[in-house]
């Protein structure tokens, strides 16, 4: 898939969708596509400045806590708005208890001039709202304590 | 910096958070050491340049450490200055001067929001200059009214001897200085260090100051985790591996856990100081392991993971012996940059688990003193009743430095004659220096022999039995 551009990948996916639904009208498949292929834009072109610049960022999420409904959600919504892009969720529940640990590159919202401070206010806000208990931290402290 | 893909395993980062949320893994200091020596003088205006020096120089330090503490998640408990000795920056031999400078230092450390400020020291080990005269003349008077200022003086080490000279006045000192905060049962004695063979890049106050040898600023890093070793070796006693427990494989587990710790440290001091400007240079992670009240934060604690039933038993100096060493040999692993005292502390008030040795009798200024011969730094933080004379007060540290000097390691006495207080009794001081319960003194004179004038010369390097 990285091969195709993203206007291609919105055309091939439009031509899909519009196949499995009996739809011939080009005009609605142009549409999907230009539709597609904007998101896809959006989505993408800031990661690849900040590929480009060599400089990830990357942040540790623990949350742990009674398990209630949204948990996951809440925290993955807040983590999109600051344009976190989520590396890696291990999670497992025992019992009725939560635990979960993400993996976010914050470079996007560095880039953006948001700071890690910032969201980690406002993870800890939905922690506390939630009342479960959230930490984060720079993977920079992670990385040079349990590698030589 | 382009970063590896992401290595740390689930069971790492549980590991670290534990470290951090439950065995208060923190970095217990960040100290900004500053140069002082180009702004130098006799004139009235020395003063206002060593405020202005620091108040430059420091103004972000606290914003910054607390930043840096809140990105990588383990708090920078402390931030704090060390300067270059005021002995050597007040010059013609003026106290009132050095009173000036005393006050500007308290100044400073006020207005950009600093804990203590140290540096009011004098190096004197083979004798004493005008400056160095004129600054302990006011060490009283200058400690004890600046809270946050904290002195030293070098009187003795391994190239020089010891300067008895200046170790009966020390005696003298200190007892002037307790009798100054009696009304916080001596608390400017918490402030004042005597050192045989002080280092230049100690980043833990109050023994801290600007060597003449280092840089114009760095930034020197404090680690801590007591409670992170503590944790780990009572973990392997629960669950001892194959071959059984053994002094190798608790060894092997202090080596690892300050190996971590110091990494920490390191790469924290790394940040602050970037953070803090290009003229500020990394200096040093100083691998002490220091001990806070907080319970399981703990030396003492330590000891008795590792099946001492309380410090000061006998034992504890072989115990003390492999802990030192093993968190020496797995800092020196994590950090190209390793310096200060370097040790493990045993400060006695700031310990918890040593206040309760004291309490129950488990513990003596004698083992104390045998227990430094092997780790930093001294007689840290050892109440003594009020009514000790200095003489005794100087004979304890002349036994300190000899420690010092013959081993050829930093050694320290932080001694405080509480008034009013005999064997027994415990004045609270609250916050990091703790409960500090008074330890009773050999009631033997060494008058005589302290009130000897002169030196004591340096010890032969050969020979050494």
């Amino acid at each position: 898939m990285a091969s195709l551009s993203t206007e291609e990948l919105g055309q091939t996916v439009a031509d899909a969708v519009a196949q499995r639904l009996g739809q011939s009208d080009p005009e609605l498949r142009q549409m999907i596509a230009a539709e597609i292929d904007r998101t896809f834009k959006e989505a993408t072109v800031p990661k690849r400045s900040a590929a480009a610049s060599g400089d990830d960022e990357r942040i540790v999420i623990s949350a742990t806590g009674h398990n209630t409904v949204g948990i996951v959600a809440r925290l993955s919504a807040a983590i999109a708005e600051f344009s976190g892009d989520i590396q890696d969720i291990s999670q497992t529940v025992v019992g009725d208890y939560f635990t979960m640990i993400i993996v976010v590159d914050i470079s996007d919202a560095t880039s953006q001039g948001t700071t890690f401070a910032q969201l980690k206010q406002r993870l800890l806000q939905i922690a506390e709202d939630m009342g479960i208990h959230v930490v984060a931290l720079h993977d920079d402290i992670l990385s040079s304590m349990h590698g030589i | 910096m382009v970063r590896s893909a992401f290595h740390t395993s689930p069971d790492e980062v549980q590991e670290t958070l534990r470290m951090i949320e439950v065995e208060h893994l923190d970095i217990r200091t960040t100290t900004l050491s500053l140069s002082l020596l180009d702004i130098a003088g006799a004139d009235a205006g020395v003063a206002d340049r060593v405020y202005q020096r620091i108040t430059e120089a420091g103004q972000n330090l606290v914003q910054v450490a607390d930043e840096v503490g809140s990105d990588l998640g383990v708090p920078i408990i402390n931030k704090r200055i060390a300067v270059t000795p005021i002995s050597l920056i007040v010059g013609q031999g003026n106290p009132q001067r050095f009173i000036e400078v005393a006050n500007a230092l308290q100044r400073a450390a006020e207005d950009i929001g600093v804990d203590y400020v140290a540096g009011f020291s004098a190096l004197v080990q083979k004798g004493f200059s005008a400056g160095d005269r004129a600054m302990i003349e006011v060490i009283p008077e200058a400690l004890g009214k600046n809270s946050r200022l904290c002195g030293s003086v070098n009187v003795a080490s391994t190239k020089s001897g010891i300067n008895m000279d200046a170790v009966g006045q020390m005696g003298r000192t200190i007892k002037d200085l307790a009798q100054v905060t009696a009304d916080e049962g001596g608390i400017g004695c918490a402030r004042f260090v005597v050192f045989a063979n002080a280092v230049e890049d100690n980043p833990f106050v109050a023994g801290a100051f600007h060597g003449v040898g280092e840089a114009q600023a760095c930034l020197n890093v404090g680690i801590s985790g007591p409670g992170v070793v503590c944790s780990a070796l009572e973990r392997l006693r629960e669950k001892p591996p194959p071959g059984g427990l053994n002094f190798g494989n608790m060894a092997e587990v202090i080596k690892r856990m300050a190996f971590k710790v110091t990494r920490a440290g390191e790469v924290i001091g790394r940040v602050v100081a970037a953070r803090l400007g290009e003229r500020v240079e990394f200096g040093v992670v100083d691998l002490s392991l220091a001990p806070t009240p907080a319970e399981g934060d703990s030396v003492a604690k330590i000891l008795q993971a590792m099946g001492l039933e309380r410090a000061g038993a006998h034992g504890s100096t072989a115990a003390l012996l492999l802990l030192t060493d093993a968190v020496k040999k797995g800092g020196i692993m994590a950090s190209s940059y390793v310096g200060g005292l370097s040790g493990a502390f045993i400060p006695v008030s700031e310990d918890a688990h040593m206040v309760e040795a004291v309490r129950v009798g488990a513990l003596s200024i004698e083992k104390l003193e045998a227990m430094t011969s092997i780790c930093s730094v001294g007689l840290d933080m050892v109440a003594i009743p009020g009514d000790t004379s200095a003489e005794t007060i100087a004979a304890i540290i002349a036994d300190e430095m000899a420690i010092g000097v013959m081993n050829g390691k930093t050694t320290a006495a932080r001694l405080i004659p509480i008034p009013g207080y005999g064997p027994g009794d415990v004045y609270s001081y609250g916050g990091l220096l703790g409960d500090a319960i008074v330890m009773p003194v050999n009631q033997f004179s060494a008058d005589n022999f302290m009130r000897m004038g002169g030196r004591i010369p340096a010890p032969l390097h050969s020979m050494r039995n």
